[in-house]
């Protein structure tokens, strides 16, 4: 009888472990540098950061210079805490569906990536004068006091908001590389960042054909831009496409595309080539 | 007699301690304060130009005048408050960054210091007597940082 009770209590508290296993967690999976430390509960007791440390509700993470953090949320979302940088997580809600993450950043730099493949993501980082909030999508975020804030589009859906005035940009679909400082300076794209459009775009499965072509231009041309979209423009040229049979079905393309690009107050040049 | 050593110890290791408290916990109650004074200016230079342990001021201005940031005979009222001209004058110069005309032939002022950092993106606009708070201080800090990389400041 006594033993059944023992086997009993033995695999309750396995079932206990294992479900306590599963809880997703925020954690600390990368220190680079040595001058980072971590409150991991807002209690104001400072430790040094290492890997694998969970931090929990108001946790926050400090670092120094040439220091980074990389902390995972969940496998949901994962924040790299640049040098010179106090950031504290907030309130957090996890469910199977995404999370819901309210984080704070009274100055420094964080880059932040989440996984699309999660429906309801809510990601916020907030300045003492902005917010930046990203579903589904990555963006760098900087906050070097009160006057420069800006949030850098890498990709997905990110939106920033002013927290005096209420005003709220989106940048859905911008070129990545693009950014909005807290004052509404738009910082035109780098043609560096042009070129990954170009390469981020799926192979056509035979050759180009002039509507294809037209499509791509037409693909490639920013209309995510923020404000205002008439005063850029870019004009993309493809000379001779070709593409050559790989032999496993897929295509490989040859050939050149080349445009100039326009912005509010830069010009660069693209030339890109496969 | 025993009562006044335990004294003397406490007091001893209590500065120990406040001379070994960590940087970065510094400069997470520097990113609290409203507005910033000119030892911790001063102490946050230091630490952009190497210094890890900057607990103890009189050794943060020693350490200033040895780097030529601080002139041998500077004084400082550490309790002030800073400016951002202030501050550009100490980045300026641990910047080793070459003075303008106005700046040779007027001397080294808050201004000048301030328009020419402004120029080069590390301070924000918004005139070089604003008192700065620390989350500013921090961020000057960072931006003369980039600066000193060759990261393109925004």
């Amino acid at each position: 009888m006594v033993k059944k009770i023992v086997l009993l209590l033995l695999v309750f508290c396995l079932a206990i472990n294992f479900s306590w296993g599963e809880t997703p967690k925020i954690r600390i999976i990368g220190v680079k540098g040595d001058e980072a430390e971590v409150d991991l509960n807002g209690s104001g007791e400072f430790e040094d950061a290492e890997k694998g440390m969970i931090l929990g509700t108001n946790g926050k993470v400090i670092t120094g210079f040439g220091t980074q953090v990389k902390i995972d949320f969940a496998k949901r979302g994962l924040v790299t805490v640049k040098e010179l940088t106090n950031y504290s997580v907030g309130e957090f809600l996890i469910t199977d569906e995404g999370i819901t993450a309210h984080t704070n950043m009274k100055v420094g730099e964080v880059n932040v990536k989440v996984d699309r493949k999660y429906k309801a993501i809510d990601f916020t980082v907030s300045s003492p004068t902005c917010t930046a909030s990203v579903r589904g999508s990555s963006m760098d975020f900087a906050a070097h006091g009160p006057k420069k804030n800006r949030a850098v589009y890498r990709a997905g859906k990110i939106s920033f908001r002013r927290k005096k005035s209420g005003k709220e940009f989106k940048l859905d679909g911008s070129v990545p590389g693009s950014s909005i400082s807290n004052f509404g300076e738009w910082e035109p794209v780098n043609p560096v960042y042009i070129e990954k459009i170009f390469q981020v775009l799926p192979p056509p499965p035979d050759g180009w054909t002039p509507e294809e072509q037209q499509q791509l231009i037409t693909t490639v041309t920013p209309t995510g831009y923020l404000p205002p979209q008439d005063i850029h423009t870019l004009d993309t040229r493809i000379d001779t496409v070709q593409s050559i049979n790989v032999g496993d079905g897929s295509v490989r393309l040859e050939g050149n595309i080349s445009g100039s690009y326009t912005g509010l107050d830069d010009t660069g040049t693209v030339h890109v080539s496969w | 007699m025993k009562i006044k050593m335990v004294c003397m110890m406490i007091l001893f290791f209590s500065c120990c301690i406040l001379l070994n408290a960590s940087t970065v916990q510094y400069l997470n109650k520097i990113a609290d304060q409203k507005y910033v004074s000119k030892g911790d200016c001063l102490k946050c230079v230091a630490y952009f130009l190497g210094k890890r342990k900057v607990g103890n001021i009189s050794n943060v201005i020693r350490f200033l005048k040895k780097k030529k940031v601080l002139r041998r005979n500077a004084k400082v009222n550490i309790e002030g408050h800073a400016n951002r001209g202030y501050l550009s004058q100490l980045l300026v110069r641990a910047l080793e960054l070459k003075w303008g005309m106005w700046s040779s032939l007027l001397g080294n002022r808050y201004r000048t210091a301030y328009r020419q950092l402004l120029k080069y993106k590390i301070m924000p606009s918004g005139g070089w007597r604003y008192m700065m708070d620390g989350t500013e201080l921090i961020g000057s800090i960072t931006r003369a940082n980039q600066f000193k990389q060759g990261v393109r400041l925004w």
